[in-house]
């Protein structure tokens, strides 16, 4: 089986199935160029993922490896089809997977979701973040998310009154 | 897939916290997407920077704002956001003022609009003045005036100017619509004229009702109890007096409309006329409706049936020319209505059939389909669920050398594939075009059929139980050689193939050894199975004949990032990839 060694802005190092790998739009281009540039095509790819950390890479290699068998989403689905995964529903795994999470670590997986282009794991943690918005008061959603108002002056109340013809319909 | 502006860690204090704004723009419109709009409100007034957030244009670009009470046009006026989606409906204007602040803020930023009975105001017309980013406009009951002054040329001037990017026109109608007076129509009309975008016109109910004069009178009202509040509107009004029928219909004034339309370049875009339900259309409108969209090559969309069979006495009058039809219809109908026969110059005939309709040509023996033929006519044959073989069979093994274009469209419980490869191959041989939709038929069917019709120019396939051995036969798909050989390779007239696999059966190394070799001009490959395909899939069809050739190309994605450098390596691509 080949393997690519990914290894995270901290130095830890994953070793994962090309075919694990590929799931990733960013891992699948840069296995390609490395094959293009390496003559030696046994050679094993490394990739090193400098803005993701350990931690975060291997709940994305986790992820993706529990949705290994899943149809691969086109980037731009979203705009064709409307949600992609989220919509489906998430499975019961994805929602074990995301309950033990802090807001912290749904920040850090979106980014890395967004920069290894891994759609599905993008939009399940957009969901997450949309259930902790929906159905809130505007208090509540700052305290969630520690959030402290900086409106000056009237600017809130200003705010508030051109989202009136909205809340109030 | 998306930019990454910022992806630092932020542990500050040692605690992590999820900052919706250092999130990258295009994931926070992700995001956003996700949230209804009273979220979206919320999620404004936690704080400056989410604020700034959700008043992204793309963010508001994404839901339609609908209004209907003064109130909320007055809290409207006071955003300082710059929606560009509105629906008024149903909207009562006590105070004018709101109105024309509203059309002041935001007229320039509309780009779609949908005005649902806009009553106690008179300033449609003006609305338009002010929107000159206008792509879509939905008027529905048009029971308002549209100008205040129907002659005034500055102004029809200015909506003309500013409805140049206007691209869909909806007008809903009903019986009640006789208030709105004729000039009117005809000037509106006048104005579409000069909309050189417009491509569609949608009248969901068209009617031959007359539009009549408008005559000043003053209601009385018996009524004004709740005249304190603010979207009050008059009540228990008297009916308005008798007035003159003037004998203009809004169906005249869209057939003038397309026919003033004088075919230079400039007034040519209008590509669909969708009329849902056509009633009450008296004598010969509906032929001369058809023949008006025939001249002017417009689809004439989503007919109801019985139109047709109102025209058997007026076929008289049907243009000589008269060689393309676009319609939905009953074939039962469309027989009544229309003396193919007599039709001399008829090439195309389109019917979009569903499960009644092909009923009732499994059921109707007197249909003249097999007459088509002799006029040299576009075969189309669906026979999807029609629960009778015996007479598709029949149908089928008839000699018919002037058929050029067959679809089947099959859904059997029983296999026929055998009859009916035998019957087409036998009977059908100067096929042009072949269209094989759930057929039944296996691989040797199919080799049988490419071998046997070697006048194809267009095959559609859709779902059966072909796999890659349908297209290249017995042959190794490895081996280059022999490429003439091979069944599918033998089509050398072909130039149109679109594939759909719904089996999964068939691989890309198919494409790779098939169609690379021939010079198509257009293929479509979707399936079930193949959701990309590699990188040096789309390098060997670049690199071949197929490459040189192929205009219109789609299949699934490259599994690279550097699909436009890519596909500029397809010389004759024309439309884009996907």
């Amino acid at each position: 089986m080949a393997l690519v060694r990914v290894i995270s802005s901290d130095g830890a190092a994953f070793l994962v199935s090309q075919r694990l790998a590929k799931r990733s739009g960013k891992l699948k281009t840069e296995i390609e160029t490395f094959r293009k540039s390496s003559d030696n095509s046994e050679a094993q790819p490394e990739i090193r993922i400098v803005t993701i950390r350990a931690e975060i890479l291997r709940l994305v290699l986790q992820w993706l490896q529990q949705h290994q068998n899943d149809p691969v989403l086109p980037a731009n689905q979203n705009e064709q089809d409307g949600r992609g995964d989220a919509e489906m529903g998430q499975s019961q795994w994805d929602r074990d997977f995301l309950a033990p999470m802090d807001l912290g670590i749904v920040m850090e997986l979106i980014l890395a979701a967004n920069h290894l282009e891994v759609k599905g794991l993008l939009d399940i943690t957009c969901k997450l973040v949309e259930s902790k918005i929906t159905g809130r008061t505007v208090d509540e959603i700052r305290t969630a998310f520690k959030l402290k108002s900086d409106f000056k002056g009237n600017e809130e109340e200003q705010t508030r009154l051109e989202n009136r013809w909205c809340v109030e319909n | 897939m998306m930019s990454q502006r910022n992806n630092e860690h932020e542990n500050g204090d040692g605690d992590a916290f999820f900052n919706i704004t250092k999130l990258p723009d295009v994931v926070q419109t992700h995001l956003c997407g996700f949230l209804d709009l009273s979220s979206l409100m919320n999620l404004r007034l936690t704080c400056r920077d989410l604020k700034n957030v959700v008043d992204q244009p793309a963010i508001l670009k994404l839901m339609p704002i609908k209004i209907t009470t003064s109130k909320q046009l007055q809290r409207i006026i006071q955003s300082k956001v710059h929606y560009n989606f509105f629906i008024l409906s149903f909207l009562s204007l006590n105070a004018q003022s709101h109105f024309k602040r509203f059309v002041v803020r935001f007229g320039t930023c509309i780009r779609k609009l949908i005005v649902h009975t806009l009553s106690g105001s008179k300033k449609v017309m003006s609305l338009l003045e002010c929107c000159d980013q206008l792509e879509e406009l939905e008027l529905a009951d048009l029971d308002f005036d549209l100008f205040d002054e129907p002659d005034n040329q500055v102004l029809c001037e200015r909506i003309i100017n500013n409805l140049k990017k206007l691209r869909k026109l909806v007008i809903h109608s009903n019986q009640r619509t006789t208030g709105y007076a004729r000039r009117q129509i005809e000037i509106f009309f006048k104005i579409l004229s000069k909309c050189t975008s417009l491509e569609v016109i949608k009248i969901p109910v068209f009617h031959e009702i007359p539009l009549r004069e408008k005559v000043a009178y003053e209601p009385e009202i018996e009524e004004v109890n709740n005249a304190f509040e603010e979207d009050w509107e008059p009540r228990n009004v008297r009916a308005p007096p008798e007035i003159e029928d003037h004998g203009e219909t809004l169906v005249q004034s869209v057939l003038e409309y397309i026919l003033s339309r004088d075919g230079s370049s400039t007034s040519t875009c209008l590509k669909t006329l969708n009329v849902a339900t056509i009633c009450q259309f008296k004598g010969n409108t509906f032929l001369k409706l058809a023949s008006a969209c025939h001249k002017r090559k417009i689809r004439l969309a989503d007919v109801n049936s019985f139109q047709f069979v109102k025209l058997k006495n007026e076929m008289a009058l049907l243009n000589r020319d008269y060689y393309k039809i676009f319609v939905s219809a009953k074939l039962t109908h469309l027989h009544e209505g229309f003396p193919l026969s007599k039709m001399s110059n008829l090439r195309t005939l389109s019917v979009e059939s569903s499960y009644f309709e092909c009923t009732c040509i499994s059921n109707t023996d007197d249909i003249p389909l097999p007459n088509l033929e002799n006029l040299g006519v576009t075969f189309l044959f669906h026979a999807r669920d029609s629960g009778n073989q015996l007479l598709i069979q029949k149908l089928l093994k008839t000699t018919r050398p002037k058929v050029y274009t067959l679809k089947l469209d099959y859904q059997f419980k029983e296999s026929c594939s055998n009859i009916c490869a035998l019957d087409i191959t036998n009977n059908f041989r100067n096929l042009t075009d072949l269209n094989l939709t759930e057929w039944d038929g296996e691989d040797d069917n199919y080799i049988s059929l490419w071998t046997n019709l070697s006048l194809l120019e267009k095959v559609t396939l859709q779902g059966g139980k072909m796999t890659n051995r349908a297209f290249v036969g017995d042959f190794d798909l490895r081996c280059n050689e022999n490429i003439c050989q091979r069944p599918f390779n033998r089509l050398t007239k072909l130039h149109n193939v679109n594939i759909e696999d719904r089996t999964g059966k068939v691989t890309e190394i198919s494409m790779l050894g098939s169609f690379r070799w021939m010079k198509l001009r257009s293929f479509t490959f979707r399936s079930v199975s193949l959701h990309e395909l590699s990188l040096n899939a789309y390098q060997l069809m670049a690199n071949s004949p197929f490459g040189k050739s192929v205009e219109y190309f789609r299949a699934p994605p490259p599994n690279c990032r550097f699909s436009n450098a890519l596909f500029r390596e397809f010389k004759n691509l024309k439309k884009p990839f996907g």
